[in-house]
């Protein structure tokens, strides 16, 4: 399952701390752990997420950074959850974890990614395949919330990989959507919805159409439209002062969170 | 060539019955799951835990063929939990480990086994059957077959037993014979997909182009379905 996929032991333990930390700032953002809520004992919720302590503890820290939780030490003390008030505030602090050139460098690395399975899915998909990706473009275009449309979109993305054959392309869709969490969804109204939604068909037509070539390039494009989107949200950041408090950190060529690797 | 056909119909009933004593453990682990559900009113998780024993069995049982096996739930079933799978895999030390994955529908990761084509097909059908090959992201994470066989209270299908298979498992059975052929010859399911193949420009998750499927067996008739619209082609040409 997705969990495992994204936790093997290969991935170098700081990518580890910022999955896990960006899974479980997910969850909050999405409500599956509410405000005020109390996480298990360190050693709890680290077998729980399947890490050692340590890597946890990094992951804490990031979403301390974030302020998405606090620790309270004493008898009455733990991890508490803090959710945020407003949620484009939010989608500031994911975003501020990534320098400009960490979005291009991931939109670079899952072009790759989704134009070699769209390419090879085009090639070896077979009928009852290609019938589940178009039913998931379905789901995509009738999907509303933010939580919808990311689900949708991410197995389509697993799909498309899965069709083609191939487990490792699977696994590293996979773990980059993990890594891209929902933000290639948050603040998506619904024209920029419908064209996502549009650009998919294209892409699931050309799979099915036994074009690999351009479902290549398709799926390409798809991808590169996405990293012009998260860059140009992320540069607001800068001109919106967002970065003011992190100002420091920025100094040194980092900005926050990538801070901790 | 005639005694490479009756090799590969050698080979036909080789693999026939290996998947065929598989299928007879996940009856019996079937069988245990309709008594276990037959018995109770109200079902929860725990209920399930005696099926463990048999779930092990099969694991030590088939070890380098079955990579994990257990019973999942039809929606419903369990008035503790919506879906459950009981499932487990061998690790490399040889004790099984529990699957865990997400059953939570507003989860991104959210895993509904429902529509999986070792569910859907043995509900829709109500007979045993074998998915794939498919990438099991799910599981095994990695290129795997799946045996299922349906768990049936009256007429209604409450669950599925089921086994994953790795690709790369059985083509330790398959190829050994095929290399013993001099025309490239592939192993494919009925969707023309390549499950093994003596050809390199014919690797296992190509598709073979539906002109190209002529099968070199004989139509012969094992005795579950899935298995027998498997297909031997000769790709020499392809």
């Amino acid at each position: 399952m997705a969990v495992r996929a994204i936790l093997t032991p290969s991935d170098e333990p700081i990518s580890r701390a910022r999955m896990i930390a960006n899974r479980l700032s997910q969850a909050i953002r999405l409500g599956l752990i509410r405000d005020r809520e109390q996480f298990p004992s360190e050693a709890k919720l680290a077998e729980q997420l399947s890490v050692s302590t340590v890597t946890l503890r990094e992951a804490l820290a990031t979403l301390r950074e974030q302020g998405l939780v606090t620790t309270r030490r004493g008898r009455e003390g733990g991890t508490f959850v803090q959710a945020p008030a407003d949620p484009s505030q939010w989608l500031g602090q994911r975003l501020r974890q990534f320098s400009t050139q960490d979005l291009r460098d991931l939109g670079d690395h899952r072009a790759a990614i989704a134009g070699m399975a769209a390419f090879l899915a085009a090639q070896r998909a077979v009928a009852d395949e290609i019938a589940d990706l178009r039913n998931q473009v379905e789901r995509l275009r009738a999907a509303r919330t933010v939580n919808e449309r990311h689900r949708a979109d991410t197995q389509l993305s697993i799909e498309i990989a899965a069709a083609a054959q191939s487990p490792r392309l699977t696994h590293e869709a996979l773990r980059l959507r993990a890594e891209v969490g929902d933000l290639l969804w948050l603040q998506l109204d619904d024209a920029e919805h419908a064209a996502s939604v549009l650009a998919r068909t294209h892409l699931v037509d050309a799979i099915a159409g036994r074009e690999p070539d351009r479902a290549r390039l398709l799926a390409e494009q798809n991808v590169t439209a996405e990293t012009i989107r998260l860059l140009s949200l992320r540069m607001q950041c800068y001109s919106d002062e967002l970065v003011t408090d992190d100002h420091d950190i920025a100094v040194n060529g980092r900005v926050s969170g990538a801070g901790t690797a | 060539m005639s005694s490479q056909v009756r090799t590969a119909g050698e080979l036909f009933g080789d693999l026939v019955r290996a998947f065929g004593r598989v299928f007879a453990d996940l009856d019996a682990l079937a069988e245990h799951a309709r008594k276990v559900a037959a018995t109770s009113r109200t079902l929860v998780r725990d209920d399930l835990v005696p099926l463990r024993e048999g779930i092990f069995d099969i694991l030590t049982r088939h070890r380098g063929l079955v990579a994990g096996t257990g019973i999942v739930t039809a929606p419903g079933l369990l008035a503790d939990a919506p879906r459950w799978l009981e499932w487990w895999w061998m690790k490399s030390s040889g004790s099984p480990e529990e699957l865990r994955v997400n059953l939570d529908p507003a989860a991104p990761d959210f895993f509904d086994y429902t529509r999986a084509d070792w569910y859907a097909t043995p509900e829709r059908v109500g007979e045993r059957h074998v998915a794939g090959p498919y990438v099991d992201y799910a599981c095994t994470n990695d290129y795997a077959v799946t045996l299922s066989t349906p768990i049936r209270r009256g007429k209604r299908m409450v669950g599925v037993a089921a086994a994953d298979v790795l690709v790369s498992s059985l083509e330790r059975h398959v190829l050994p014979v095929l290399s013993g052929f001099d025309r490239a010859v592939a192993l494919t399911n009925a969707d023309g997909r390549v499950i093994a193949s003596n050809s390199p420009t014919w690797a296992p998750g190509y598709r073979v182009p539906t002109a190209a499927r002529t099968s070199l067996v004989a139509k012969h008739r094992p005795h579950h379905a899935s298995i027998e619209s498997w297909l031997l082609v000769d790709v020499e040409a392809s």
